[in-house]
């Protein structure tokens, strides 16, 4: 009788909160586990849904960028085909011996000069008309549209040209050789000038070696300076320059996919002077008859991924052409 | 802009953006002299039959306004 009572007196605080929060415990764990089982399901239920909305998605993307390459691939097919005819048509009639009158021929080159001009070099079409016109009753005024069209391409050329490269004017004397100053008399054997592209910079010689007043032509001799990885390369090449010379087609192929062209703007054979534009510009305005080198494709790679200017990498040994 | 072909003048003023034109019916070498913040810079320029087309770059060093070609 006397030992109950006093087992119950001796419960302190600590044995009643354990009574109460035993319990509790197990209950607060069961709610724990609970939530934490529903939020993991609703978060997984979740991301599953994301994830099938960006398979959707991609899945669509993916059937919009075939059929757009395909849409483009059958309209470039189309276009090619229809390019193909027109020059293989044009092109029959200058090789066809027929009674073609010097209108209708200067009529197939106009044609094909505005639509291959950016394809195909047509110098010597443009030379061959013009020794076809000489000596015929209209002579001047075929001449005038001969070099009319000629001017027109070079033009829309050099806007191209200019957007991504850099050019400078210079006039040459063509009885001396070379360059007048415009404050003196005096006059230069040549001009050079630094012009930078993609972070590249050339030092650019002209020089004039000869010119021809009759045909309305000058001998250049280019010389291209390029300093880098502490060393400078030089390339020189010489060539004969006219009014039929079409800056994207006829020009110097430089390393690091880079070209160099001069063109004709002017020649007063009366006067003995000539306006030439030199122009440094990147491969991608040229032609597009032009291959790339595999070696140069492979070092701007190389370069894109590394993150590097192209100046970087290393260009590969050439001549230029 | 002023032109002036052994006598025979002409002339012509610059947009907003610097480009400008003048025309003559003169050839053969001509003096271009441009009026700019009360200096006039020339230069000795050729004319041909056919338009001709001269970029310039107007420099002013230390007070001495001076054009070329570009």
């Amino acid at each position: 009788m006397t030992e109950e009572p006093r087992q119950r007196r001796n419960r302190d605080a600590w044995d009643k909160a354990d009574i109460v929060l035993k319990p509790v415990g197990g209950l607060l764990t069961a709610v724990a586990v609970a939530v934490l089982g529903l939020w993991t399901s609703s978060y997984l239920r979740d991301r599953e849904r994301r994830d099938a909305a960006l398979r959707e998605r991609m899945q669509t993307s993916d059937t919009n960028a075939r059929l757009y390459s395909e849409l483009t691939s059958r309209r470039e097919e189309s276009e090619s085909a229809l390019r193909k005819d027109m020059f293989t048509s044009i092109i029959n009639s200058f090789l066809r011996e027929g009674p073609a009158t010097a209108e209708q021929k200067l009529l197939n080159l106009e044609l094909l000069v505005y639509n291959f001009h950016e394809s195909l070099n047509l110098k010597p079409l443009f030379l061959h008309i013009q020794r076809e016109v000489r000596g015929t009753p209209r002579q001047s005024e075929y001449l005038s549209r001969l070099h009319q069209v000629a001017e027109q391409v070079i033009h829309k050329q050099m806007l191209v040209i200019g957007d991504g490269g850099e050019t400078f004017d210079a006039t040459v004397d063509t009885k001396k050789l070379a360059f007048p100053d415009p404050d003196a008399e005096a006059s230069a054997p040549y001009v050079a000038r630094d012009l930078v592209v993609d972070g590249i910079r050339r030092n650019v010689k002209l020089e004039i070696v000869s010119a021809d007043t009759a045909s309305e032509e000058l001998q250049l001799r280019m010389t291209i300076r390029t300093a880098e990885a502490g060393r400078v390369e030089t390339s020189a090449t010489e060539f004969w320059l006219g009014h039929f010379d079409f800056p994207m087609i006829d020009n110097t192929r430089l390393p690091h996919d880079q070209r160099l062209a001069v063109v004709l703007n002017n020649f007063d054979a009366k006067r003995g002077v000539a306006d030439v534009t030199v122009a440094l510009f990147p491969g991608k305005y040229a032609a597009l008859r032009e291959k790339p080198y595999y070696d140069e494709i492979l070092a701007k790679l190389l370069a894109a991924n590394r993150n590097v200017p192209p100046e970087a990498t290393p260009a590969p040994t050439r001549r230029p052409n | 802009m002023k032109l002036d072909c052994a006598g025979v003048a002409a002339s012509g003023t610059t947009d907003e953006f610097g480009s400008y034109r003048v025309k003559t019916a003169a050839a053969g070498d001509c003096r271009l002299t441009l009026e700019y913040r009360k200096a006039t810079p020339s230069l000795k320029v050729t004319l041909y039959e056919k338009p001709t087309r001269y970029d310039l770059v107007v420099k002013d060093d230390a007070g001495k306004v001076t054009i070329a070609r570009k």
